[in-house]
């Protein structure tokens, strides 16, 4: 494939977006996608501290048990970087949450609409939102 | 066929992405023209494995069903 981008949106704190959009977003990056995801609303949760826990958490709960087969959350999230993921924290997000540097498990680059606008509608980036 | 591998990697038991992430990081460690063997249990990995050496420009060499693991073979081109 070779320089198209994916940009995928996460905006919910629930298993069924945050595991298909890292699934999606891992993969891609392998395929030599370039992969940016924005999470956003209460999708953010899965940045902060004790976030990734809470989500699986949730998953756990939904399937009345483990999940078979699926890498722990953080792992999954590991190998998205290291595949060359970009991950972005939304600021309205941050602010509306009385969040801070402190709240995030690691610093992730902090961005508006417009960035996304300019780099993914401007720029023709194909986008998912989860 | 009998393909000689250099490396060997087992996701048995994990769904995916993990037999394709793991493929893609060991493909990487390893230099052009060597060979990764994959062992997997997802069942989706057999057309996920052509797919993916398609897009990645690698060459799938063969795949094969051993009872519920399949089996690839995976020559890293660039």
């Amino acid at each position: 494939m070779g320089g198209e981008t994916l940009a995928i949106i996460v905006r919910s704190e629930r298993p069924e977006s945050v595991y298909p959009a890292l699934i999606i977003a891992s993969t891609a990056a392998t395929m030599g996608v370039n992969v940016e995801v924005f999470f956003t609303f209460w999708g953010l949760k899965v940045l902060l501290k004790g976030g990734v826990e809470e989500v699986e958490g949730k998953f756990r709960e939904a399937l009345g048990g483990e999940p078979k087969g699926v890498p722990p959350l953080k792992t999954l999230l590991d190998m998205a970087r290291q595949a060359g993921v970009k991950i972005y924290a939304c600021s309205t997000t941050i602010q509306a949450m009385g969040l801070g540097e402190g709240s995030f498990e690691e610093s992730y680059p902090v961005v508006g609409a417009a960035t996304f606008v300019h780099k993914h509608v401007s720029g023709g980036s194909r986008i998912l939102v989860f | 066929m009998r393909v000689k591998a250099s490396r060997i990697v087992d996701a048995r038991g994990y769904m995916c992405p993990y037999p394709i992430m793991l493929l893609s990081f060991t493909l990487k460690s390893t230099l052009p023209g060597d060979i990764v063997e994959v062992k997997a249990t997802d069942p989706a990995f057999e057309r996920d494995v052509a797919s993916w050496a398609e897009e990645t420009g690698n060459e799938l060499l063969e795949v094969r069903r051993e009872g519920d693991v399949i089996v690839a073979y995976v020559r890293r081109v660039k």
